[in-house]
């Protein structure tokens, strides 16, 4: 985890995609409430008005010496992606491997784990760049609460060794951050989302 | 860590918090990305701070901006925020401010969007402010923004000039940590100091106002270069081989991409916060340090253009940089590598994303465009308006229903209030070359609040004629639900006063203005088209139509008290990836087809007469191919259109709209015009109705000269059979001639018409009464083959009627016939008639014109019971025929065996039964007595025919015994037809009687069989039933009328003919029930472009139909048949044309339902043709 290092430095640039009324906005209010809890400064931009309306929504968060809120293409550590088309789009933000530095890693939310293009697997891990599959809509469906998709998708990233957020610090932002309404379903969703993760996902390299 | 006072929140929040932190007191703003978020926050913190700021959503930017800046000549301090164009709207203001200036500070914000996003243009508002002369402030980042407002205040205040603050879109919708700095509370008390040579200034003091204005930015420059919090260098140094002027965003782009490239110490960042006035002597200075200069800045080239020596500059105007789109950090990492490049400094390479973008692109995504949301009423109305105008245009203009393009029905869309504009240009436009086409503007209410009015008043002013459709949802919808006027709600959620759309629209001086429930598609759909009805009538003029309904995203709970859950029924999978009909899984025989029907006026016809067909031909004036089509079933259209009970008009379905259409009028006024002189019909082929077939072997006897006889004889010679015809009478015609009032049928048209069968070739023997002295056997052996009885029922069935044998006392047949034959009628000055069907008013009315007294007609039951036709009811009134209804004769009183009155008592009747017949239940007391010299009874009449003795089979109810298939009597050879088979009956029937009578006679004459396939003569009960949803009222044909004052003594004809014009207009009220007409309809309304037309037919190209069925449910006459499959069939419709992003097609090529984003509003069953979108009952 170079990114989270000791005394407490970290330089995360994150997008998050997916399509209007998904609650990427909440996503990213997550991710800015650790940051701020953590000390760490924010700079990131949201989409606002016509995109709101169904089409494609892409939120660029940057945690750490930044001052443009944009992050650019092939710059990215983290991809959250909440539908699969718009993650196919915002692919390219994911940073390669480095000499020293390991590629950006990827979550999406997709029913079929094998959905990505054979040829486009094949390139990403090439470069070093990790991608993770997860059902999160059908997770959270079954919850009872569709609408916490990003939520059941963030719980699953966050099992990641790679992922550099603690699992327990976001659910704190978690609680923080949802309406009272929807907390407790809201941390179970996120919780399931951690359990499935770490079911899938391998663990780190020792 | 974070200490309490940081907080990451939006650029716009960050602005908001400058504003209070610099003592704000006035508050002023128009929703619009990306300038929204500032007003609710300030809100915001006005709340949780107890500030005494005052905050209103004006109703656009140049009253926002007039409001905040008059404050701020009270001493306080303003500030105005809108988006970028929104300066536009304000820029007239904002002219003069400049000149005149501000006491208070007064700042504007005015956010660009470069890109753009959610924008018209890229305009840059720092070219606003140079061109208007006040300084402007650049942010690179929220915090900045934050930090600026202050200063910005205080230069206001110092120099009383309005300061801009210009964030880009990046600083606005950008999130940073900021810290919240304590608020300011500056005492300002209203202050307006009265001056009007500075407040209203006259242009002699205008121009010393503009000297003032150019010293104030003289010193505000000299300020800016010396402004090094917002101005100044990073990593300065003595000399710079690259150095770099970056104003507002651009400064956090460049910064983070020398970083990135390892360059930060490298190269020397002039940061530019205030591009005007322009600090020239700083800018002027680093460049003097370096060899080379780059300038970033968003959007136009401001900076550079004011850099005087641009020698050693690259950026916008020598092509380094783009000069339209957003700068986004690949793009500045690209320029500066290269350019490092050029100067010999040393940048790590940039692996490229493009192989990957390729990659991804070549999958060929779906773009996922912006849409209305799911349930949003905007789409209702849309859909509706598409469906009424398919080939409307459509100006709309800024807001949500700006999507309304996805659906085909956002034709324009300029700026705030055009479409309302541009839709009365388009009118007059058009109108100026004599053309009408349907335009439909559509406007949201905020956006008809903002600039709508003035618009609308010109349009009504200068005569404009078009729909405009106001969506109102009640709501600032796509810039974040901001409250509308017609709220109430002020921008800090007290109340205020709402306004009122409809008084806003009545003001404006409209005079036709509906209120609609978009939700209600097929509501929609009729209204819009009653206004544009109302558009084109010559008293017409603009009409206003409010669809009103919440808007859905915001008022969630709206359709959560009465969901309409919806679900999709499928077939089985198609085998390719394609619409079912495309794939083939359709099969072939539910592909649409056009297929004419039997219109009900045809089926319900005796004789089948094609009247849809003639009335079609008379709407487009083909007169003569009207009367032609008439006779090829029917030759007496003269005698028809007067004496045809219509079942055809009973049956009409123009008749559930308002009136049915006036069948036997338009025949009547076909057969009368062909002989009037100037007539437009008959000019030419009447299709050989008048001339007889080859003669055939056969000579046939008819016994009877009324319609039946006169038919069967007809037929009969155009199939070349001799006939004759006996007569009794001394004249032709039975009924229609000696039992009709002449009135109703004038003898030349009955004469006419039998001429026609004279003309063909048949002979009358008249009077010649067939039984006694000449008998059937006789006309056998003349070698008659064939013998048709066609005798009517002329012979009154004994009554029970005391006192009916007494001497003036007479039944309405024989009276008529009297009347006919010229003979005596006795006394006649006080006249009772008995009965209530034709034949009694004909008496009736005829004892009028004879010039009796008085005429009473007592009908035992009520008026509307009377089996008379209505009309004839009316006009016998209002001759002076008086009607004494419930009134049952009981005796016919007499003296001398003279009658001399008739006394009755009065019917207690029952309740009408299911089919509205009533029983009589009693006779009260006391009996009446009405004197008369004459009593016209109304008895049955049966056949007579005991003179034929026992060689005419008989029922028992007294008529000629037939087998009903071929009206044949058991006896061979002899063949019964008329009212003396059916009891008397209407004219039509005895018709229908004549012609089956003549074909069973030419089957046995040409040894065929009678009864083969015979079934299907006469009325077809297989009728077509069209949508008359969308068909407007409209009257009927007014009747015109022989005045009453000469019907006195005449029996010229009553209903007189109607002229040309009238007669068309009533022929196109026809519905054209189950056949083609040539409108147009599926043509235009096809989403596909499938339907072509050649001529009088149309092609349907079943290679672009997706079966989706409009054309079904839109042809006005029901010709087009596809039978819906009641499944979806992927045809795609809801897809493309409804466009709710909770549909979408699954990989499988299947409609599903999105339920993670459906609000169960339901309106999408209104737009499947399929049935095969459901509702689910919870």
């Amino acid at each position: 985890m170079d990114q989270q290092s000791e005394s407490g430095r970290m330089n995360i640039q994150m997008i998050i995609s997916g399509v209007g009324g998904q609650g990427v906005l909440l996503v990213t209010r997550i991710f800015s409430d650790f940051a701020l809890k953590e000390g760490y400064p924010v700079i990131g931009s949201e989409d606002h008005g016509m995109s709101q309306r169904g089409g494609s929504v892409i939120t660029y968060l940057k945690i750490g010496q930044f001052d443009g809120p944009l992050v650019k293409k092939g710059n990215a550590d983290i991809l959250l992606s909440l539908e699969k088309n718009e993650a196919y789009k915002t692919l390219h933000f994911l940073k390669p491997a480095t000499s020293g530095r390991r590629g950006g890693l990827g979550f999406i939310n997709a029913p079929d784990a094998g959905f990505m293009k054979e040829e486009i697997r094949n390139y990403l891990k090439e470069r070093g760049i990790e991608i993770d599959i997860f059902p999160a809509d059908r997770v959270a469906r079954e919850m009872g609460s569709i609408q916490s998709t990003n939520i059941a998708l963030i719980g699953f990233a966050s099992a990641h060794p790679g992922f550099p957020f603690l699992h327990e610090k976001l659910r704190q932002s978690i609680e923080r951050v949802t309406p009272s309404k929807f907390r407790e379903l809201s941390l179970k969703i996120f919780d399931r989302g951690f359990i499935e993760g770490h079911k899938a996902i391998p663990p780190a390299l020792p | 860590m974070a200490s309490k006072e940081e907080k990451v929140v939006l650029g716009n929040e960050a602005i908001a918090r400058g504003i209070v932190e610099s003592g704000c007191h006035f508050f002023a703003a128009y929703p619009g990305t990306p300038s929204s978020e500032i007003l609710p926050a300030v809100v915001r913190f006005k709340k949780e701070n107890n500030l005494e700021i005052y905050v209103e959503w004006s109703t656009n930017e140049k009253v926002a901006f007039e409001n905040a800046l008059v404050a701020s000549y009270t001493g306080k301090r303003t500030a105005v925020a809108m988006k970028q164009v929104g300066l536009n709207v304000a820029a007239d203001s904002l002219m003069s401010a400049a000149y005149i200036g501000t006491i208070g500070g007064f700042v504007i914000i005015s956010c660009d969007d470069p890109g753009p996003h959610s924008s018209q243009t890229e305009q840059d508002t720092r070219f606003m402010a140079m061109f208007a002369k006040v300084p402007v402030f650049d942010p690179s980042s929220p915090r900045e923004a934050q930090e600026m407002i202050p200063f910005a205040f205080e230069l206001s205040e110092k120099y009383q000039i309005p300061v801009i603050l210009r964030p880009v879109m990046r600083v606005s919708h950008a999130q940073q940590t900021i810290t919240f700095n304590p608020i300011r509370r500056v005492e300002r008390k209203a202050n307006f100091q009265r001056n009007p040579q500075r407040w209203s200034a006259t242009p002699r003091f205008r121009l010393i106002l503009h000297k003032q204005l150019n010293a104030k930015l003289k010193n505000i420059a000299e300020e800016f270069n010396a402004l090094v919090a917002l101005n100044f260098i990073d990593h300065d140094r003595q000399k710079a081989s690259f150095g770099i002027i970056a104003g507002g965003i651009a400064y956090a782009m460049v910064r983070d991409t020398l970083s990135e490239l390892g360059l930060k110490e490298e190269i020397p960042i002039l940061k530019i916060g205030t591009p005007f006035p322009f600090p020239a002597e700083m800018v002027e200075a680093f460049i003097e340090k370096c060899d080379h200069v780059l300038v970033l800045e968003e959007t136009e080239p401001v900076i550079e253009f004011q850099i005087r020596d641009k020698s050693k500059i690259y950026g916008r105007l020598d092509g380094t940089v783009p000069s339209e789109g957003e700068m986004l950090p690949e793009i500045v990492t690209q320029i500066i590598s290269a350019l490092c490049k050029q100067f010999s400094i040393t940048v790590p390479e940039i692996t490229p994303t493009t192989p990957l973008e390729k990659m991804v692109a070549d999958l060929g995504l779906p773009i996922r465009r912006p849409t209305l949301c799911s349930g949003c009423a905007h789409r209702a109305s849309f859909f509706a308006l598409k469906r009424a105008f398919p080939t409307g245009i459509f100006p709309s203009d800024i807001g949500c229903y700006t999507l309304g393009m996805n659906m085909d029905t956002v034709d324009t869309c300029h700026d705030m209030g055009a479409a309302i504009t541009f839709a009365s240009g388009l009118y007059q436009a058009y109108h100026q070359d004599g053309k009408e086409v349907p335009i439909i503007a559509t406007i949201g209410d905020s956006t008809f609040y903002h600039s709508g009015a003035p618009g609308l008043l010109n349009a009504v002013y200068n005569g404009a004629r078009f729909i405009l459709v106001i969506l109102d949802n009640s709501i600032t919808a796509m810039t974040g639900m901001q409250p509308t006027p017609e709220s109430g709600t002020t921008a800090d959620g007290h109340p205020g006063q709402p306004l009122s759309i409809e008084e806003l629209v009545k003001g404006c001086g409209v005079k036709y203005l509906r209120v609609v429930n978009p939700y209600d598609i097929r509501g929609m759909i009729r209204e819009v088209k009653k206004a544009y009805r109302y558009t084109r009538k010559p008293e017409g003029g603009m009409a206003v139509v409010i669809a009103r309904y919440p808007c859905i995203t915001y008022q969630k709970e709206q359709l959560k008290a009465d969901p309409t859950r919806v679900d999709i029924r499928h077939l089985p999978p198609p085998e390719k990836d394609l619409p079912q009909m495309k794939s083939g899984a359709i099969p072939s025989s539910l592909l649409p087809v056009y297929r004419d029907k039997i219109a009900p006026c045809q089926g319900a016809c005796p004789i089948q007469v094609d009247a849809r067909g003639y009335i079609a031909l008379i709407a487009k004036g083909r007169f003569d191919e009207a009367l032609a089509l008439v006779r090829q079933k029917n030759p007496f259209p003269g005698i028809t259109g007067r004496l045809c009970a219509r079942p055809c008009e009973k049956v009409c379905r123009r008749g559930d709209v308002d009136e049915p259409i006036a069948i036997d009028l338009l025949k009547r006024y076909l057969a009368d015009m062909e002989i009037s002189l100037s007539s437009p019909v008959g000019k030419e082929g009447a299709g050989g109705y008048d001339t007889p077939g080859p003669e055939k072997e056969g000579k046939v006897a008819i016994i009877g000269s009324g319609p039946a006889g006169l038919m069967a004889a007809y037929d009969l010679r155009r199939l070349g059979y001799q006939v004759t015809i006996f007569e009794a009478l001394p004249l032709p015609g039975g009924t229609m001639a000696v039992g009709t009032a002449r009135f109703r049928l004038p003898e030349e048209v009955l004469n006419r018409e039998i001429d026609l069968v004279k003309k063909m070739g048949a002979e009358f023997r008249l009077n010649t009464r067939v039984g006694d002295h000449l008998s059937l056997d006789d006309l056998r052996a003349q070698g008659y083959q064939a013998i048709l009885l066609a005798p009517g029922a002329h012979k009154p069935k004994e009554q029970d009627l005391a006192g009916q044998d007494a001497f003036g006392v007479i039944d309405s047949l024989s009276f008529l016939k009297k009347e006919a034959l010229n003979q005596e009628k006795g006394p006649l000055s006080r006249v009772i008639v008995l009965g209530g069907n034709d034949r009694a008013l004909d008496s009736a009315r005829t004892a009028l014109r004879l010039g009796a007294r008085e005429v009473i007609l007592l009908f035992n039951r009520s008026k509307k019971e009377m089996p008379a036709e209505p009309s004839e009811i009316e006009e016998a009134e209002r001759e002076g025929v008086v009607f004494q209804f419930l009134a049952v004769a009981t005796k016919i009183i007499s003296s001398d065996g003279k009658a001399t009155g008739v006394s009755f008592r009065e019917a207690v009747l029952s309740q009408p039964t299911s089919l509205g017949r009533t029983k009589i239940l009693s006779l009260r007391r006391p009996e009446k007595k009405l004197k008369a010299d004459l009593v016209i009874t109304s008895p049955v009449y049966v056949p007579g025919l005991s003179d034929f003795g026992g060689s005419v089979a008989q029922t028992a109810w007294g008529t000629i015994h037939v087998d009903p298939l071929t009206l044949a009597t058991p006896r061979e050879g002899l063949f019964a037809a008329g009212d003396g088979v059916t009891g008397p009956k209407n004219f039509i029937e005895a018709l229908a009687g004549g012609r089956k009578a003549a074909l069973s006679i030419h089957r046995y004459l040409s040894g065929e069989d009678m009864r083969m396939n015979r079934e299907t003569e006469g009325t077809s009960g297989e009728l077509v039933s069209v949508s008359i949803e969308q068909v407007d009222p409209q009257s009927k044909i007014e009747e015109t009328l022989l005045p009453l004052e000469e019907r006195r003594g005449s029996f010229t004809e009553v209903h007189l003919l109607p002229g040309e014009d009238a007669v068309i207009a009533e022929a196109k009220r026809c519905l054209h029930c189950g056949a083609c007409h040539q409108c147009d309809i599926c043509m235009v309304q096809c989403p596909e472009g499938a339907i072509s037309r050649t001529g009088e037919t149309y092609l349907i190209d079943y290679e672009k139909c997706t079966g989706c069925r409009v054309c079904v449910l839109e042809c006005p006459t029901s010709t087009i048949e596809m039978p819906a499959v009641g499944a979806c069939i992927a045809c795609g419709l809801c897809l493309k044309r409804f466009e709710c992003p909770s549909l979408i097609r699954g990989e499988d090529g299947r409609v599903k339902i999105d339920r993670l984003t459906c609000v169960d509003c339901g309106l999408c069953l209104a737009a499947c043709g399929q049935g095969g979108i459901y509702k689910v009952s919870s």
